[in-house]
């Protein structure tokens, strides 16, 4: 396999893009970079000559390296990566066949499985991340809808403990414990549906879920909450702009206010704290 | 306009490098069709149709970018199937995305239905994607011609 990569202004990307992905049937990834430029890369067993491209733009390919590549995905996935996120420049969550991460920045390695949720290439599960890493550690999280737990291991791996996780799939429990081990993190995972059943809270409360769950998690942290665990953070997500609003409302129902947001590819978070705090 | 846009030739020639398929719809209008397997987080042509857009996809683990890339400077207005949402992330379902399209060409509308049917193989980190597009000028309702009447 073959590796062609080069450069092109991030203003003209798209309109040159017109000219070069008919030429480019498997694809490019892009990669922004600092200098207003983005690259681009093309893996393929025989890929366009560089004239070829060059003459469907009118102009010369900034940057151009070529190279021959392993086939197996894995073994490119080690030298280039591609699979993993950065958030906030302090977590990376990636595969484990991604590079790791950069000396101090939190290294998260998930495995998707049983049909579980968060892996990390979902705008929801990073604003909650970038919410989660501007706390102060300080007592118990709990992640409700956890899915893959990457934002429970996050939590742990940051220092809030304990940790209880709960997600309505059992395949989606099974691969976030097994992401726990791998994490080597302690997580209470649990089996539950959290439409139906109890609400379990802790002094940091992460739901990264759809608006019925968020209905019923307001409820639990409302004045009624009887178990008597003092929440300090709520961060929200799994819900898109026009929704946020209304969640805000239930949760506003039950004393707590929208301290800091975020919207990404269409998709809305939040972080909430009691009103008045 | 709708000759040139309508031309399964043509619109064979301009992906011709991904190796699509086009023909005339027997009761009017065209078809492309075509096929790919892209890897994660790679953005690729799936299926162009000229003069009107491309279509991209880019599909991540759990979501899957749909980039239609308008190919002329006629209005268009898209609207996704919402019923079809979930079919990329749900794998115990093979349910095709759609998406529909109206596009205001000068002599005339003309529409577009395009479903994308997937299918994750994680071991490969990859996605096979068929998609096809039924491009049609849309006929007058023959009620409304009547009571036009």
């Amino acid at each position: 396999m073959r590796r062609v990569s080069f450069r092109l202004p991030a203003e003209e990307k798209e309109e040159l893009l017109d000219a070069l992905m008919p030429l480019l049937p498997g694809g490019v990834r892009e990669r922004p970079l600092e200098d207003g430029e983005v690259e681009l890369t093309t893996i393929a067993a025989a890929p366009p000559a560089r004239a070829v491209l060059e003459a469907a733009v009118g102009r010369t390919l900034a940057g151009w390296e070529a190279g021959d590549v392993p086939a197996d995905w894995r073994e490119r996935r080690a030298l280039f990566g591609g699979g993993a996120f950065l958030v906030a420049g302090r977590v990376l969550v990636r595969s484990p066949w991604d590079p790791p991460a950069a000396a101090g920045v939190l290294d998260l390695v998930l495995e998707r499985g049983g049909g579980g949720f968060g892996s990390g290439s979902h705008a929801t599960t990073r604003m909650c991340l970038e919410l989660l890493v501007g706390l102060d550690p300080s007592g118990a999280a709990a992640d409700l809808g956890c899915g893959l737990g990457t934002l429970a291991i996050a939590a742990a791996r940051l220092g809030w403990a304990p940790v209880v996780a709960v997600d309505r799939m059992d395949g989606a429990v099974s691969a976030a414990r097994a992401n726990g081990v791998r994490n080597e993190v302690e997580v209470d995972w649990r089996v539950a549906d959290l439409e139906a059943g109890a609400v379990p809270l802790a002094e940091l409360v992460l739901v990264n879920a759809p608006p019925p769950v968020h209905a019923r998690v307001a409820a639990a942290l409302g004045p009624a909450a009887a178990d008597g665990v003092r929440a300090r953070h709520v961060i929200v997500s799994g819900v898109v702009p026009t929704e946020l609003d209304a969640v805000a409302e239930d949760y506003a129902a039950a004393g707590w206010t929208v301290a800091a947001g975020r919207e990404e590819d269409g998709w809305a978070a939040a972080l909430l704290e009691p009103a008045g705090a | 306009m709708h000759e040139d846009v309508l031309d399964p030739g043509r619109a064979a020639a301009a992906g011709a490098a991904l190796g699509q398929l086009a023909c005339a719809l027997p009761e009017g209008g065209m078809l492309v069709s075509a096929s790919r397997l892209v890897e994660f987080n790679v953005r690729a042509p799936i299926l162009i149709a000229p003069g009107l857009f491309r279509l991209d996809l880019t599909p991540q683990e759990e979501t899957l970018g749909v980039l239609t890339r308008p190919l002329c400077s006629h209005p268009v207005h898209w609207r996704a199937e919402q019923s079809t949402w979930d079919g990329y992330r749900d794998a115990g379902a093979v349910a095709p995305l759609e998406l529909h399209a109206l596009f205001d060409l000068p002599d005339g509308p003309l529409t577009c239905w395009l479903h994308i049917l997937s299918f994750t193989d994680r071991d490969a980190a990859a996605v096979h994607f068929v998609a096809k597009a039924e491009l049609r000028v849309p006929q007058p309702d023959p009620l409304e011609t009547e009571r036009d009447r």
